[in-house]
């Protein structure tokens, strides 16, 4: 590597560590501010977190009313369970980690009642993707068609490395799962999901010979 | 491909999802974080009646006994040096509560700009902060008269209960009832804009006009001042969902809860010839939408920088995003440099982006709303959404002199978070 190159990436290196470093630094703060009930804490706190929260629920549940309810809901326990962060620097992954959590018992509730995402005629509710274009809009059904009949930990796992982009460490964590989990997981919902995508019925489960064709 | 990853076709979905999913609006991170300082504001009294109740009287005297130290505020401030403050008739303990020095007496605060606030008897309030450029003062229970002298890059928040009152230069007294749940609104002068549970974004109440925030029944009404009948019959009328609320920025969800009550319709209607910046005020948007629709050629053609307004905004309370759009553009070209042509630019980028325009028609009107009129109301949401738009546009490197300088100006404003984000990616 060329000497000037080289010095651009430890600078690069070192820039980065700085970043991480600030932000740790104002997490640590904020985490405090929480514990301590400060008056604008909540408010930070939301500035702050509220788009990745909203972001993981929205992807995570799809297109529906529900996703801003839910995600005030995961910030209004987050404040009452505050005091029950070990890491005040870790807040990030702590508020990553309890909205997980939170969406996986609202996908819980939503199944046992029968409520998924779906109406009445299995379609995700229209009024929710008005705004997109009708080709969006019919791979966004189509797609949370297909979520809503894996397991919701396999729902969890595809969506938060697939449309989230987290890599796997990151999901083992805030899921507190095993990473061998988490890979076997991913692995299933994977090819389950790729199986009816391209057996093009959103109906069809997976069947152990397409399984065993894609392995 | 690995067995772990999606085939083409099925990553095709995960993609659109990834694109498409996730993004926060405007309107929801303002609902939320209303929500969210309603949540905290209730918590905090929850935990100071249980104080109180473990410690009783004496600990909150020796709580006031700790009377506010000259330097107390000076830890408050940002940037500049805070203005000057002097409590008459109290004192401010070191929380920032405004303790009076008896119970009959109403404190004052004096600060150095001129800007008085006076709370009545038995208000409860705090000064949160002091800066160079106002301050932020949160009542708790009570009301409070605030009389705020203009000045340039002037920044006063006064909270009432879990609803914040953005102010420039106005007058206006503001109470919130704690038992009730209930905000009120009276302005004299100038301008102020609203936001916090079951508003739906800021509601832009003007002098002579009168804001009553019902929490427990989701009731927002807005009215005249001089509207003595209606204010006595708001209690008794019956709740009428219009499915508009009163807000000036951000288009309701399809989900709002927001009832805005229809009290002063039968009594408007009554009267022959009312203007249509009154028929706006009674929440009359289909009287308004009605008499414009008859000819609107002839209305966009004739009518005043006035009526072009309460057209504009009735238009778009009810969604009807083109007409709002004409009397918008007819306010811009014919009341060319105005304020009211300049408040036109800002809302032409709101439609455009919610009308799935596209980013960059609103960014143009943005750029031109900050050109126009870069100390007016809409300065904060219009310097936040060109950011956004920056971003969406030409990438997060782009937008950051944006982020910068909205954090600049407004670092405790609804874009700072998203401003903060862009800048330390």
């Amino acid at each position: 590597m060329a000497p000037d190159l080289r010095l651009q990436r430890m600078r690069l290196v070192a820039a980065t560590s700085q970043e991480a470093e600030a932000e740790t630094n104002r997490d640590l703060e904020l985490a405090r501010a929480l514990i301590n009930g400060e008056a604008h804490a909540a408010e930070l706190a939301w500035e702050r977190y509220a788009p990745l929260v909203h972001r993981i629920v929205s992807r995570a549940i799809g297109p529906d009313a529900e996703v801003e309810d839910v995600t005030q809901e995961i910030f209004y326990r987050l404040f009452s369970r505050i005091g029950t962060l070990r890491k005040p620097e870790a807040l990030r992954s702590f508020v990553i980690s309890f909205a997980i959590r939170i969406v996986k018992w609202e996908l819980r509730r939503r199944r046992a009642r029968r409520w998924l995402t779906l109406s009445e005629t299995g379609d995700v509710p229209d009024e929710q993707l008005m705004v997109m274009d009708a080709e969006s809009r019919y791979a966004l059904r189509r797609l949370y068609t297909l979520l809503d009949r894996l397991s919701t930990r396999e729902r969890l796992v595809l969506v938060l490395r697939h449309v989230e982009g987290m890599t796997l460490e990151e999901i083992a964590e805030a899921m507190e799962l095993s990473l061998a989990t988490v890979k076997r997981g991913l692995r299933r919902a994977s090819l389950r999901v790729s199986q009816m995508v391209d057996a093009g019925d959103p109906k069809r489960r997976g069947s152990g010979t397409a399984l065993k064709r894609r392995s | 491909m690995s067995e772990d990853n999606l085939s083409p076709e099925a990553a095709e979905l995960a993609r659109v999802a990834r694109k498409t999913l996730g993004h926060m609006s405007d309107a929801q991170h303002e609902r939320g974080l209303a929500s969210v300082r309603g949540h905290a504001h209730r918590r905090r009294e929850e935990r100071r009646r249980r104080l109180l109740a473990f410690g009783g009287a004496g600990a909150a005297c020796a709580i006031a006994a700790f009377l506010l130290a000259p330097g107390v505020l000076q830890k408050m401030h940002e940037g500049s040096p805070p203005l000057a403050l002097e409590v008459e008739s109290g004192v401010i303990d070191a929380a920032g509560t405004i303790v009076p020095r008896n119970d009959q007496q109403q404190p004052e605060l004096r600060f150095g700009d001129g800007t008085v606030i006076k709370l009545a008897s038995d208000t409860r309030g705090r000064v949160a902060s002091v800066d160079g450029h106002g301050a932020h003062v949160a009542i708790q229970n009570g009301s409070a008269h605030v009389s705020v002298v203009h000045k340039p890059k002037a920044r006063w928040r006064i909270d009432a209960g879990p609803y914040t009152i953005t102010v420039h230069g106005t007058v206006f007294t503001a109470a919130w009832d704690e038992s009730q749940q209930r905000l009120e609104v009276k302005m004299e002068r100038g301008l102020v804009s609203v936001t916090g549970p079951v508003t739906n974004g800021p509601i832009a109440v003007r002098a002579g006009q009168a804001l009553t925030v019902k929490l427990k029944r989701s009731q927002v009404l807005l009215r005249d001042l001089d509207r003595d009948d209606v204010v006595a019959d708001a209690d008794a009328e019956t709740e009428t969902d219009v499915g508009a609320p009163l807000s000036t920025l951000a288009p309701p969800p399809a989900t709002a809860k927001t009832r805005v009550a229809s009290l002063a319709t039968k009594s408007a209607r009554s009267r022959p010839g009312k203007t249509w910046s009154a028929a706006l005020s009674a929440g009359e948007f289909d009287t308004i939408l009605e008499e414009a629709e008859r000819d609107i050629g002839h209305v966009l053609a004739s009518r005043g920088t006035e009526d072009l307004a309460a057209l504009a905004d009735a238009a778009r309370y009810r969604r009807h995003d083109d007409v709002a759009r004409r009397a918008l553009l007819a306010q811009r070209r014919r009341f060319p440099g105005s304020p009211r042509a300049a408040d036109a630019a800002f809302f032409l980028g709101r439609l455009d982006e919610n009308g799935g325009r596209g980013p960059g028609s609103a960014l143009a009107w943005y750029e031109r709303y900050l050109d126009e009129a870069p100390s007016g109301s809409y300065v904060a949401e219009a310097l936040g959404r060109k950011m956004m738009a920056v971003e969406e546009i030409h990438g997060a490197a782009a937008a950051r002199n944006v982020a910068d300088q909205y954090l600049r100006s407004f670092p405790r404003g609804s874009y700072a978070g998203a401003a903060r984000a862009l800048r330390d990616r």
